[in-house]
């Protein structure tokens, strides 16, 4: 028996492992046998890279247009505004990553709040060292254009609503990290 | 005699394949499954592809790389509890922006030497570390396209590599021409997957199955031209959401079989190239495309080549013809 149909019964059995691995990464969790299922796979997927979902435009989007704004709040009671965008405080820009960004930071699921805690303190740090004394809060203010019903949109071809969602307010310490 | 573009077989393929053929017959289908040998060129344009489209996400990245990577970005690079990355190289450059730009010029230098085919193994594994450290670093900032260069980075690394098309190869050189398919069947089983399961999470969705999901989809943050354009065309927008649902189930099927991979190709390609046109989410069709290479055997790349022959064939006739003026071929 040659050195390679020893190793070739090895190597199938690791490539099965891996395309049952990354099927069974796109089932759901969820269900009766959805954990057990994805047990004995969880680490080779974690491992490797190799942990997906693709669940891109599973429903509509549901904005026409986003903007977002830092308001920062002033132990004098005054406020200014603030481009929200890290490290220059620059304007929002049109970029898909950032979209993506702010609506789940802005509408976070729990695995998401600790990023919106992160960016607020980071905010309070960058706010501060522009203004050159510390804000008392700091609070982002996403600007979204809500997309309309179709029907709606037909009788004036208005495409979105406005609406104001507020992330958390982020209360920032004299001399946050 | 050997068809034209077939894959000719050697005495250690033959043997090869007898290995295969073991006592257990099933043992014997699944070993010729991902071990009988395809032509190195469908790796080729896959390893290409795959270089160039890691590039292209990466330029894309590079303006937002300090909005996004180290201290002061807005994104803590630890990653969150419920990914646990095996390993983060931005975590080793978060104090430096200088040092966040180099490891994307690394990323950058590795897709280019991908691409030409030097130090495959070692810009392979470069990439393999940037891509899981990239799902970790910038979770919520992450896209579709960077989980299917992921996905596909452990891929690279372990495919079988030859010199075709790559600077090593040498004008005159006959080139390995034969690989062990494994790889390619990764490839093709990720790309099954990636159809299969977004159709499957699409389809119940109140949307899709109304077939007014693209007349949103134009109106939103992620057309090209945002706009009522397609509201007052139920017929279209309902022929558009449904078609692509279909066209998303079809594909891998259609790529699988020799006899509709062109049907699927076009299909395809289409289909991406018309989201693309569509809106501002073109770069998925650029890490798409590469999977599609993974498909092509000796066969389709003869048509190609012949194809592409004939072509240049019919535009040098054009170009003499335009030059000399209508009667040079009766001179």
């Amino acid at each position: 028996m040659s050195a390679s149909s020893r190793v070739r019964p090895l190597v199938l059995g690791c490539l099965v492992f891996h395309l049952a691995a990354i099927t069974v990464a796109n089932l759901p969790v969820d269900g009766a046998v959805g954990k057990s299922l994805h047990a004995p796979f969880n680490h080779y997927l974690a491992g490797l890279g190799l942990w997906q979902r693709w669940n891109m435009f599973t429903t509509v989007p549901y904005f026409h247009h986003l903007d977002a704004v830092a308001n920062a709040r002033f132990t004098d009671g005054k406020t200014q505004h603030f481009g929200p965008l890290l490290p220059e405080l620059s304007a929002y820009p049109d970029a898909n990553r950032l979209h993506g960004f702010f609506l789940r930071t802005a509408f976070p699921k729990p695995q998401y709040e600790a990023y919106a805690k992160t960016y607020g303190r980071r905010l309070c740090r960058a706010i501060a060292e522009r203004a050159g004394r510390s804000p008392e809060s700091v609070e982002v203010i996403i600007l979204a254009d809500r997309l309309r019903r179709l029907a709606e949109v037909r009788k004036d071809n208005v495409l979105g609503k406005r609406e104001r969602v507020r992330m958390a307010v982020t209360r920032c310490e004299e001399g946050t990290p | 005699m050997t068809e034209p573009g077939a894959v000719k077989l050697t005495a250690e393929d033959r043997a090869t394949a007898e290995e295969g053929r073991s006592s257990v017959p099933l043992l014997g289908a699944i070993n010729n499954w991902f071990f009988a040998p395809v032509d190195a060129r469908a790796y080729a344009a896959f390893r290409i592809g795959y270089a160039a489209a890691t590039a292209c996400v990466l330029l894309d990245l590079w303006r937002l790389r300090h909005t996004l990577i180290g201290h002061a970005s807005m994104i803590d690079n630890a990653g969150g509890h419920w990914v646990r990355a095996p390993i983060n190289c931005f975590l080793w450059v978060q104090s430096s922006p200088t040092g966040v730009s180099l490891l994307l010029g690394i990323a950058l230098l590795a897709c280019l030497l991908l691409g030409l085919g030097i130090g495959v193994r070692l810009s392979a594994l470069v990439l393999w570390v940037y891509q899981v450290s990239l799902g970790a670093a910038v979770l919520p900032a992450y896209s579709g396209f960077d989980a299917v260069l992921r996905v596909l980075a452990i891929v690279v690394l372990i495919s079988p590599t030859s010199s075709v098309w790559t600077v090593r190869a040498r004008d005159g050189e006959r080139p390995p021409t034969k690989l062990p398919r494994y790889g390619l069947r990764l490839i093709q089983w990720q790309f099954l997957l990636i159809y299969t399961s977004t159709v499957w999470l699409k389809a119940p969705d109140i949307f899709w199955r109304s077939g007014e999901a693209v007349a949103y989809f134009s109106m939103s943050m992620f057309a090209r031209i945002p706009g009522a354009h397609l509201a007052n065309w139920p017929a279209v927008y309902t022929f558009l959401t449904w078609s692509t649902l279909i066209v998303e189930a079809a594909i891998p099927w259609l790529m699988w079989k020799r006899s509709t991979r062109l049907l699927g190709l076009v299909l395809g390609l289409s289909l991406h190239f018309g989201i693309s046109l569509m809106s501002k989410i073109g770069l998925f069709a650029v890490v798409m495309a590469p999977m599609y290479m993974a498909f092509l055997e000796a066969r389709d790349f003869e048509a190609i080549s012949a194809w592409l022959s004939k072509s240049a064939g019919l535009w040098r006739r054009f170009r003499i013809s335009r030059r000399d003026g209508p009667n040079a071929d009766t001179d």
